[in-house]
């Protein structure tokens, strides 16, 4: 590559400033890239040292697809690491200077030999720039632009900067994760649920059944089916306000795993744009299909489980570009299990003016049925006394009430549009879901029934129904800006969200399963509106600080319908409506700390909130929120290789690690005197984390975490800072341990290529505190897969608790009567139980159906090593 | 320089909300700040006004009320948090007969929700507020014989014979932690608004044969007690609950001729009606449908 | 050519002081957590104990006759009890809960069950059946206890289950069996009988049974139920069974309804019946 250059008439005394000037004898052409049609141009500013090394790229501009600039840029950097100048040179020393270079790569077709003289023509008219005094600046044609550097006139530490068009922002906490599945999608999981499990400190615990959401243990939080944590969609808010089983119910069993390209996982309320339900952090699951072609998949397991799935994505079309279908059944592992459900996702993504604008289409479809055994009480468990035949494992797996389980149904359709310009992203998108669910469960047996007259408990069964209407949208306008010599960046967002619902709760008796009284009946409509404003800001190299408030405004309108048709004065409507409001600011923070690339530490502050419960509130109420205050801090560490023609990295590496605390005021802790959830003042929520992963190529990746959490609730008058002061809340589990690993191999039998792969999942639970002191025994789970193989088909095995462990997955605090409904009712809390499910295998087969040849097998190991040579 | 201005600007307002409920406050945005006012009133409902009509007695007596007075004191707002509204609320005496009365306006309560609500009923002292004015006699009387609630009216019988009745209560009732009828806890005080809420008191508790849910409306035994005379709390007092009397003298039996027996609390130590009527706490919290947890003292 | 394979290399780091300093709470709390997880004791708070419960009657209050305030000397030959389940509760918490929301109950009067203020601190369930007479403690059996204060006895009034043959046997089937005489002037009356309560919570039950203050469940408590039966008949007018139709085996059967068993039933119940003590 010769770069021209032009100097400029000096003073007759010194020789004039000279910039680099390429050493071309050791300049190696760049390598055409396989995946590359035609001609790929990348323009750079480099900083050349004194030694005549590269030791700074920026990339300005790139004639190339947004997905590949990552990839190429990284190419791009080994060639220009290999380049070596003759170094700039200034009243008689060596000097660092800045000049812009453009990397071309060829096509397949052309000539290495033809490169020199291209990439030379190309290059003629760049401007070169060299550090200079003022009086010096004169070189006459183009002349040199003068730089001012301050102290950085010398040498200092190199970094390659690969910039998109506009950077999207950092992670705003060490608990703030982008996690791309890779090939951790092979470590069994039975739901898009389940995926969550590969963030560190978080638990499942299933109570409800297939079709149920399993509750969420994170940071100390009982986070419930969604009550804490905020779950979205593609930016598609999926946590159901006032819903009748929970506020804040969040389904995400309808999304098919196979689709679910990353999962952004963000503990803690860091980010402005986090909203509501976010009290102990945020996962959005985004959906992609890097894997092109037709995937049909076919499985058979124990227990009669069944599967059927179907997704295609389009040769030539981008990865948001899918289609796919999942039918799904099964008797489940022991009485009052079965399950049937299907679901429907579909998004076409597309570009107009290049990658000037986005468009996307998503709709989705999914319905369900299943049934639910419940809970069982330990000392019924321990004495034998439940009504299944007598085993341990038929006691252990046992149901009081046949009549508990659920339906779910759902559509939904969201468009969106983004433009971006090299300074700007703007997006908005839109969504509109409708949703009913209905969930029966029966937690106390007989000992609840409202009944006045002294008869027999007819039964706590409670039908749980209900239906929502969602519409809404969200945008957001993110803008870059240079100050102090680094790019900055501002960022604004709206959201609205309206809500039509209608909410009730029968009570159902347990003979012929027929409701005979109401809790209640509600029809509400919840509006709620937000701004967000943040600025992410880059002060020294070494420093950055991001930062914003968020505002959100409720409006609740509540009919209840179960009021009585008279009252002292005589007659009246059966019916009352009431309306409230409430207003939540939230300030959020992150200080960044960078002392080397790769390497950081952050230090984040926020303030989170829920919305109430429409219906726990009155007219003209200031609707309380839950409020709560999180401070998190820890390293970061991130490292990868280098990048063959795929955009593999030939590894990856990231390790994290932070102690974390939340202030909840006015929290919600379950009563197990009255049985429900009731206010009980402040709670401190504490711990630390510790998280690796390390991936080899796509051969092989492996993640380890390790979280202890402590949740107490401070007795009146302790300090903010005093972590551990009052009892502690039960359940929370304290040490959580989780790996995940997966491996594939290929190798040559028969003449033929083969892919073997295997992937683990471990997880541990450590002792989880009960109330009276008590602790709850640990349980270890191991899950396991293997599959093979060969071109277009392949076959795997599936395991679920390999060791067919028994444990205890759901524990509760709270007095039943599960016997006849006239014997004397139990008023003292007891413990209560839900099994985890046994040991399961599960048979499938999978046709890859890629038409045009090149996905027909991964790259075997002998390609990789040329493409990164 | 722009750039410098603007980045001035952006940390100027991401400080200033860095304390977010003052900076909603300053917005204007927030719940706290104006306050609202509280008005309590007490109602004696449609008994109060019109009595208890025979078809609502198992015997077919019917109850006018001509006074019903009832002393209210100890008015406090508080959270489950310790927060307390400092209302002040002195000790009031307030005739439910006819109309219902207005016991404390409070101007300026902080805005929210003030889920724990209670008040208390004490014996009445001389010099008491009225809420409005009270016959002098009565007043006379609850002060000397401290008594927190008195009432005074007649009984119908079936046959269409009268029976006057004045009977004071010198008892000691805690109303704690009041819920309205559709579950919401305490009162919900609006922003610069004003909210009204009531103290039902619901008369026809003194004539309930037991403490539990679905329990009679009876009379007679009390027209037997007063022996022509009015009925007041030595009348009742000589009605032992084992062996109650009819107004022909004999032990008084229901309409399937089986002998009428009044159920007291299961932690009352009671032997006569008297000791059973005393031990009737009378107020509900914004409608018969909300209720308060109580705790009662029976002076002797 | 050495590829490359970092993208970034080392600066000399002006703040390699602070990490540090901030890994020492990391450090701090790790540390914690390795002791606290080896620790028996969850921290959550409250412990539960089993107890024993020993039940009595103060037999010598009807082992002589008493004489009533209609003058009539009652000596009760043959009484029983069937009684439970138990619930003993604490002192109303100072800063109870305050429930989120609660689904309305309706009510026509002002609330009587004002133990849902009051923690359950333990219950027996198991049904006791006690011969009035004889002076001998029974050990009704272990019960679960949270330890703690204790400040009333609840004691539902159920009537003996099928199951429970021994109770059964002993009051004959009801909740509780009386059988004696009472004489004046010469005219003696016999009567015998059973009662059995109104199946209505409220109604079959006997509340607020005190315990002396400052009474706790610990560890090696006693736990002992007095059943009081010398008032039960107090209340009986035997001038009005006097007065009634001599029976034909000259037995009065007690039964719902007469004045007897309004009498017998108001004495059972009430919370001075019984007694209870914590030692």
């Amino acid at each position: 590559m010769a770069l021209a250059a032009y100097a400029a008439p000096v003073a007759a005394q010194e020789p004039p400033p000279s910039p680099p000037r390429l050493d071309e004898s050791g300049a190696p052409p760049p390598q055409p890239l396989p995946e590359v049609d035609g001609k790929v141009e990348l323009l750079f500013d480099l900083l050349v040292d004194a030694e005549g090394q590269v030791r700074q790229a920026r990339l300005l501009e790139c004639e190339c697809e947004d997905d590949r600039r990552e990839a190429l840029a990284l190419a791009a950097w080994e060639h220009l690491s290999s380049l070596r100048f003759l170094p700039a040179r200034h009243q008689g020393r060596a000097r660092s200077a800045r000049l812009q270079y453009r990397v071309r790569f060829p096509s397949a077709h052309e000539a290495a030999s033809d490169l020199a003289t291209t990439n030379a023509a190309t290059n003629e008219r760049i401007r070169t720039t060299a550090p200079t005094t003022p009086k010096e600046s004169e070189l006459g044609g183009r002349g040199l632009r003068e730089i001012k550097r301050g102290k950085r006139n010398g040498p200092f530490g190199a970094k390659a900067t690969v910039k998109s068009r506009i950077a999207e922002q950092d992670p705003v906490s060490i608990g703030d994760q982008e996690i791309e599945l890779g090939n951790l999608r092979r470590v069994p999981r039975s739901d898009a649920q389940s995926l969550l499990t590969l963030a560190p400190g978080i638990l499942l615990t299933n109570y409800g059944g297939v079709g149920h959401p399993s509750t969420m243990y994170l940071r100390g939080f009982d986070a419930a089916e969604g009550e804490d944590l905020e779950m979205k969609l593609e930016g598609i808010p999926l946590n159901e306000v006032s819903n009748a089983h929970g506020h804040g119910y969040a389904d995400t069993l309808f999304i098919m795993p196979e689709l679910v390209r990353s999962l952004r996982v963000t503990q803690g309320p860091f980010d402005p744009e986090q909203g509501n339900f976010a009290v102990a952090g945020s996962a959005e699951y985004r959906l992609g299909l890097r894997k092109r072609g037709i995937h049909v998949l076919s499985a058979y397991g124990t227990y009669q489980r069944r599967r059927l799935a179907l997704w295609w994505a389009p040769q030539g079309q981008s990865e948001g570009t899918f289609v796919g279908v999942s039918l799904q059944a099964g008797d489940g592992f022991g009485p009052n299990r079965a399950f049937a459900n299907a679901t429907a996702i579909g998004q076409y993504e597309g570009y107009l003016q290049g990658k000037k604008w986005r468009y996307r289409l998503l709709a989705f479809g999914a319905m369900g049925r299943w049934d639910n055994a419940g809970v069982l009480r330990a000392d019924d468990f321990e004495a034998r006394r439940l009504p299944c035949a007598g085993s341990q494992d038929a006691q252990f797996f046992c149901t009081y009430d046949p009549n508990q389980g659920g339906s779910s149904a759902r559509v939904g359709i969201s468009p969106s549009l983004r433009w971006q310009s090299a300074n700007e992203l703007a997006e908005l998108g839109l969504f509109g879901m409708g949703r009913n669910l209905r969930v029966q469960e029966n937690f106390t047996g007989f000992l609840n029934d409202p009944r006045t007259d002294g008869g027999a408990q007819r039964g706590d069964n409670l039908d749980q129904q209900y239906n929502a209407t969602t519409l809404g949208f969200r945008s957001r306008y993110r803008r870059r800006w240079q100050w102090l010599d680094h790019e900055q960046y501002t960022e604004v967002g709206a959201y609205m969200r309206y809500d039509d619902a209608d909410t009730a709760i029968d009570r159902r008796r347990r003979e012929l399963n027929v409701p005979y009284a109401t809790d209640f009946r509600r029809r509400i409509r919840e509006t709620n509106v937000a701004a967000y404003l943040r600025s992410d800001l880059r002060l020294l190299e070494w420093f950055a600080l991001s930062g914003g408030v968020r505002a959100d405004m409720f409006g609740f309108h509540v009919r209840d319908r179960n009021r009585p048709a008279e009252d002292r004065l005589g007659p009246r409507l059966p019916y009352e409506n009431s309306d409230a409001y409430g207003v939540a600011l939230q300030p959020r923070g992150t200080l960044r700390f960078i002392p080397r690339p790769g390497l950081e530490w952050l230090v984040s502050a926020g303030v989170g909130a829920r919305s109430s419960d429409a219906a726990a509130l009155s007219q003209d109420e200031f609707a309380p929120f839950t409020r709560v205050t999180s401070f998190e801090t820890g390293p970061l560490l991130r490292r990868a290789g280098s990048t063959s023609s795929r955009g593999i990295p030939s590894y990856k590496l990231e390790a994290r690690s932070s102690i974390f605390f939340t202030r909840v005021e006015r929290d919600l802790v379950f009563d197990a005197n009255a049985g429900r959830n009731s206010l009980s003042g402040p709670s401190h929520r504490s711990g630390w984390m510790a998280f690796g992963r390390f991936a080899w190529r796509d051969w092989f990746d492996l993640q380890a975490s390790l979280t202890y959490t402590r949740a107490h609730l401070p007795p009146e008058g302790a300090s903010t800072f005093d972590l551990f002061a009052g009892p502690r809340l039960p359940f929370v589990p304290e040490w959580l341990a989780r790996l995940d690993a997966a491996a594939q191999k290929e190798f040559q039998l028969w003449g033929q290529d083969w892919t073997l792969s295997g992937a683990l999942g471990l997880a541990f639970v450590g002792r989880r505190p009960l109330p009276f002191d008590q602790y709850a025994d640990p349980w270890f789970v191991v899950d396991a897969s293997t599959g093979l193989r060969w071109r277009w088909i392949e076959l795997s095995l599936i395991a679920e608790n390999l060791l067919d462990a028994r444990y205890r997955q759901a524990e509760f605090n709270y007095a039943s009567n599960f016997n006849d409904p006239s014997s004397a009712p139990s008023r003292l809390p007891a413990r209560h139980f839900a099994a985890g499910p046994p040991f399961q295998l599960m048979a499938q087969l999978t046709l890859h159906l890629d038409f045009d040849g090149r996905a027909k097998r991964p790259p075997s190991p002998a390609q990789h090593r040329e493409e990164t040579r | 320089m722009k750039t410098l201005r603007q980045s001035i600007c952006v940390f100027t307002l991401l400080a200033t909300t860095a304390c977010a409920e003052e900076a909603g406050n300053a917005l204007g945005l927030g719940g706290e700040g104006k306050g609202g006012e509280l008005v309590v009133r007490a109602h004696g409902g449609k008994e109060a006004r019109e009595g208890i009509a025979s078809s609502a007695f198992v015997d077919g007596f019917a109850v006018r009320f001509t006074h019903f007075v009832l002393e209210i004191e100890d008015f406090v707002l508080e959270t489950s948090e310790g927060e307390n509204a400092s209302v002040a609320s002195d000790p009031v005496l307030v005739e439910l007969v006819p109309e219902p009365a207005l016991l404390y306006r409070f101007p300026a309560v902080a805005t929210g929700r003030w889920d724990r609500v209670s008040f208390k009923s004490r014996a009445a002292v001389a010099g008491i507020r009225q809420a409005a004015p009270i016959e002098e006699r009565i007043v006379t009387t609850m002060v000397e014989r401290a008594y927190s609630t008195y009432m005074e009216g007649e009984l119908s019988s079936p046959a269409g014979q009268v029976y006057s009745f004045a009977l004071g209560f010198p008892v000691d009732v805690d109303y704690m932690r009041c819920t309205s009828g559709d579950g919401t806890s305490g009162v919900v005080i609006p922003r610069n608004g004003s909210v009204e809420t009531e103290l039902t008191w619901h008369l026809t508790h003194a004539f309930f044969d037991s403490f539990a849910e679905n329990s009679s409306l009876r009379a007679e035994a009390w027209a037997a007690a007063g022996s022509g005379s009015v009925i007041d709390g030595a009348a009742l007092a000589t009605q032992n609950l084992a062996s109650l009397r009819g107004l022909d003298g004999n032990l008084l039996d229901d309409t399937q001729g089986v002998p009428v027996i009044y159920i007291p609390p299961g932690g009352a130590n009671t032997s006569t009606l008297l000791d059973f009527v005393l031990h009737a706490r009378f107020g509900h919290f914004n409608g018969l449908e909300g209720f308060c947890q109580t705790d009662i003292r029976i002076r002797p | 050519m050495k590829t490359r394979t970092t993208l970034y290399a080392t600066l000399p780091n002006p703040k390699a002081s602070l990490g540090n300093f901030l890994l020492h709470p990391l450090a701090t709390l790790g540390i914690m957590g390795l002791l606290a997880s080896c620790s028996e004791s969850s921290g959550t708070g409250g412990r539960q104990v089993v107890l024993p419960l020993q039940v009595v009657s103060r037999s010598e209050e009807i082992a002589a006759p008493r004489i009533t305030s209609g003058g009539w000397s009652v000596q009760i030959e043959s009484a029983a009890l069937a009684f439970g389940p138990l619930y003993f509760y604490g002192p109303p918490r100072s800063t109870p809960n305050t429930p989120a929301f609660t689904p309305a109950p309706r009510r026509a009067h002002a609330g009587d069950d004002n133990l849902q203020m009051a923690p359950i601190m333990a219950e027996h369930l198991s049904p006791i059946a006690l011969d009035l007479r004889a002076p001998e403690e029974i050990d009704a059996g272990d019960f679960l206890a949270k330890e703690g204060a204790v400040q009333s006895l609840s004691i539902v009034l159920d009537a003996p289950r099928a199951n429970a043959t021994q109770a059964a046997d002993m009051t004959r089937g009801y909740s509780a069996w009386i059988a004696g005489r009472a004489e004046k002037e010469g005219r003696v009356l016999r009567f015998a009988g059973g009662i059995d309560f109104p199946d209505t919570p409220l109604k079959r039950r006997v509340d607020e049974v005190r315990v002396r203050e400052g009474a706790t469940f610990r560890e090696g408590a006693r736990v002992r139920l007095e059943v009081r039966p010398g008032a039960w008949l107090e209340q009986v007018d035997f001038d009005l069974l006097a007065a009634s139709p001599a029976p034909p085996e000259g037995v009065y059967a007690i039964g719902a309804p007469s004045q007897f068993w309004n009498a017998l039933f108001l004495g059972i119940r009430n919370p001075q019946s019984f007694a209870l003590s914590i030692e």
